[in-house]
């Protein structure tokens, strides 16, 4: 089953803009405390690990979670746009099953005109 | 023809002892428990002495700076399962001069060590918000460790109604 996975930021922005980024990802993260009140078993852990954000294939965030991270677990960060390119963010589980999203930023300058990551002469 | 009748025989106990040993296994505790304690990686009882051991091994004598991050909790908080914690680090994010490490604890939980946010240089501003689990009302903990060796700390007390079981 597909489960959701956000991420949010402004799609269009100006060179050395610092974005905020939002992301959110639906999980009820166990935290292997928890007993079924009629059997009392303990349920199992199973949280999201790790969260890495790359921006143009480059690491420019990392977190690594315990099981004190609330359930629905959301994250912000921020980040400063340089050129336009590929926002991309991966959650890892506990079994490393991993999920992704990904999204375009455009960066232009002052006379609008779009940075590209791949600088070319005609 | 007794030999095959005795081999015959010999299957057929075996397989119902078989059949049976698994079941009363899979009804009783033990045997489920066995499969939960192998991630059962963090003890159940919150212990002071563990959180200080934590502290201690983070820090590691090194001294404290002042005023390098701000933190922001609301002072009561309803629901223990939702509590939103911001953090901000004061630096210019440049080579020399960024958080490479941010620790944050929750003190009295069972497993206090909450997250860990690693940086990267030239990423605008060290900022971060997400949200935690308490189990009790404490204190939450933001330790940084910057590029350069030096540690700074930061805590406040947060007031829980509803504690969450985490």
């Amino acid at each position: 089953m597909e489960k959701l996975r956000r991420l949010k930021y402004k799609k269009v922005v100006k060179k050395n803009e610092k974005i905020k980024i939002k992301t959110l990802a639906e999980h009820e993260m166990e935290p292997g405390v928890r007993r079924d009140p009629k059997t009392g078993i303990i349920y199992p852990r199973l949280i999201i690990q790790k969260v890495t954000a790359k921006y143009n294939g480059k690491i420019v965030f990392r977190a690594n979670w315990f099981s004190g991270v609330s359930a629905n677990p959301y994250l912000a960060f921020y980040i400063s746009a340089q050129e336009s390119g590929l926002l991309e963010v991966e959650w890892r589980d506990d079994y490393s099953r991993t999920s992704y999203k990904r999204g375009y930023l455009k960066v232009i300058d002052q006379q609008g005109n779009e940075i590209l990551p791949i600088k070319y002469e005609i | 023809m007794n030999k095959i009748k005795r081999n015959t025989l010999k299957i057929f106990f075996g397989t119902l002892a078989f059949i049976f040993s698994k079941k009363t296994l899979a009804n009783g505790n033990p045997y489920r428990d066995r499969f939960q304690s192998y991630r059962q990686t963090f003890r159940i009882e919150p212990n002071k002495l563990e959180t200080e051991r934590i502290i201690k091994n983070i820090i590691k004598d090194r001294e404290l700076i002042k005023n390098l991050i701000r933190l922001d909790v609301p002072d009561t908080v309803e629901d223990g399962n939702v509590v939103p914690v911001t953090f901000a680090i004061n630096c210019s994010m440049e080579e020399n001069d960024f958080p490479k490490k941010v620790h944050v604890l929750a003190l009295e939980n069972p497993f206090p060590e909450v997250a860990i946010y690693e940086f990267f240089p030239k990423i605008g501003k060290a900022e971060v918000s997400f949200r935690c689990r308490m189990r009790t009302s404490s204190y939450i903990m933001i330790i940084a460790e910057m590029i350069d060796g030096s540690v700074s700390m930061e805590k406040k007390y947060v007031d829980v109604m509803l504690g969450a079981c985490s």
